[in-house]
């Protein structure tokens, strides 16, 4: 396949970036959720 | 105006729920895997660009998603302006966020297959030069939104840069027609028949409706974190159960056992700490400043930003 390079960087920078915001969206709704379950057992 | 917000509010609800992010993500994920093996093994390779023309079956649909993601911030921002209502400033910021990600996509992708095309990373050609332009108006909206000031002032203010910076999205759509370019014109929506072969368009829509998936999924999840931590700030200002009481300062250390005297946080190092006094039952000797409360609920934004 010509241009190999190019293309492997293409999807891999698409498919790092991507899921790398979801797993660190999903670890800020994870650490918001304790504080709000802290929070609400202080009370 | 405000008979189209109530159904969109509901559709809005049902999309955001936990169910509903549940099977955005497995669809995502499942739409993404099939559209890895059309265009990397089902497609064939352009009989000009060879196969590096496959890099176009992910720049063409995050540079669409992320005209829906401003558009989505345009509408979000105008309900924010009619109603006042926080979630649509949310679904505005969380939109903004994924959007400016997916605007940075399309231009590393655009340069990384302009390279071995064009024989340069970038050029200052009118696609490329707008594009960079609303990656500039998102990015400043995401700094907007970090300003120390009150939530609500932030919120208009914000809303009224999603408005206008909306604006910008069609000079981009538009900048191939109206200045000469050495970016291609629109391929799939122009007058007539696609420019396309029959199967390079199946896998080019697929891939455009599998980011389409991942974009709800990602905003859902955004949207939920948006809500945990307003949630957050919003039990950081009311007051500890001994506060209620009235005797200011009793609470664990959280209040302040002088009158005027702004109190610390009741615990966790300050992070999410109460601000004694702040819902009003702390006693007026505990209770800070107006100021005090929204320079409070910006840096606890701030840190959990």
């Amino acid at each position: 396949m010509d241009n190999l390079a190019f293309i492997v960087a293409g999807y891999l920078i698409t498919f790092i970036s991507l899921a790398g915001y979801a797993f660190h969206l999903r670890g800020r709704a994870r650490r918001a959720s304790r504080r709000a379950a802290d929070l609400s057992a202080k009370r | 105006m405000k008979g189209l917000i109530r159904p969109l509010e509901r559709l809005l609800g049902r999309l955001t729920s936990r169910r509903g992010e549940r099977w955005l993500g497995i669809g995502a994920l499942l739409a993404l895997a099939v559209s890895g093996v059309l265009s990397l093994a089902i497609a064939p390779p352009d009989a000009v660009q060879g196969n590096v023309q496959r890099l176009m079956y992910v720049h063409v649909p995050a540079a669409w998603l992320a005209y829906l993601s401003f558009t989505v911030v345009f509408i979000g921002s105008a309900a924010y302006l009619l109603t006042r209502r926080g979630h649509w400033d949310r679904l505005a910021a969380a939109s903004a966020e994924i959007g400016v990600l997916f605007t940075a996509l399309t231009i590393v992708l655009g340069s990384i297959w302009g390279y071995p095309t064009w024989g340069t990373w970038w050029t200052w050609d009118p696609r490329l030069t707008t594009t960079a332009i609303m990656l500039l108006i998102y990015a400043g909206y995401l700094a907007l939104r970090r300003l120390p000031e009150s939530p609500g002032r932030r919120a208009t203010w914000s809303a009224v840069l999603g408005v206008v910076g909306f604006v910008d999205i069609p000079i981009v759509h538009m900048s191939v027609v109206w200045w000469r370019s050495l970016h291609q014109p629109a391929t799939v929506i122009q007058p007539g028949q696609p420019s396309i072969a029959p199967i390079m368009l199946v896998a080019l829509l697929w891939a455009t409706l599998a980011f389409t998936i991942l974009y709800a999924y990602l905003l859902a999840l955004r949207m939920r974190v948006g809500r945990l931590e307003t949630k957050v700030i919003s039990a950081a200002f009311l007051p500890l159960p001994r506060e209620v009481g009235g005797v200011p300062g009793a609470a664990g250390g959280g209040g302040s056992p002088r009158p005027g005297v702004p109190a610390k946080p009741a615990s966790r190092g300050g992070e999410v700490g109460g601000v004694p006094g702040a819902a009003g039952g702390g006693g007026p000797g505990s209770a800070p400043e107006p100021s005090e409360i929204e320079a409070h609920a910006a840096g606890v934004e701030a840190v959990h930003g």
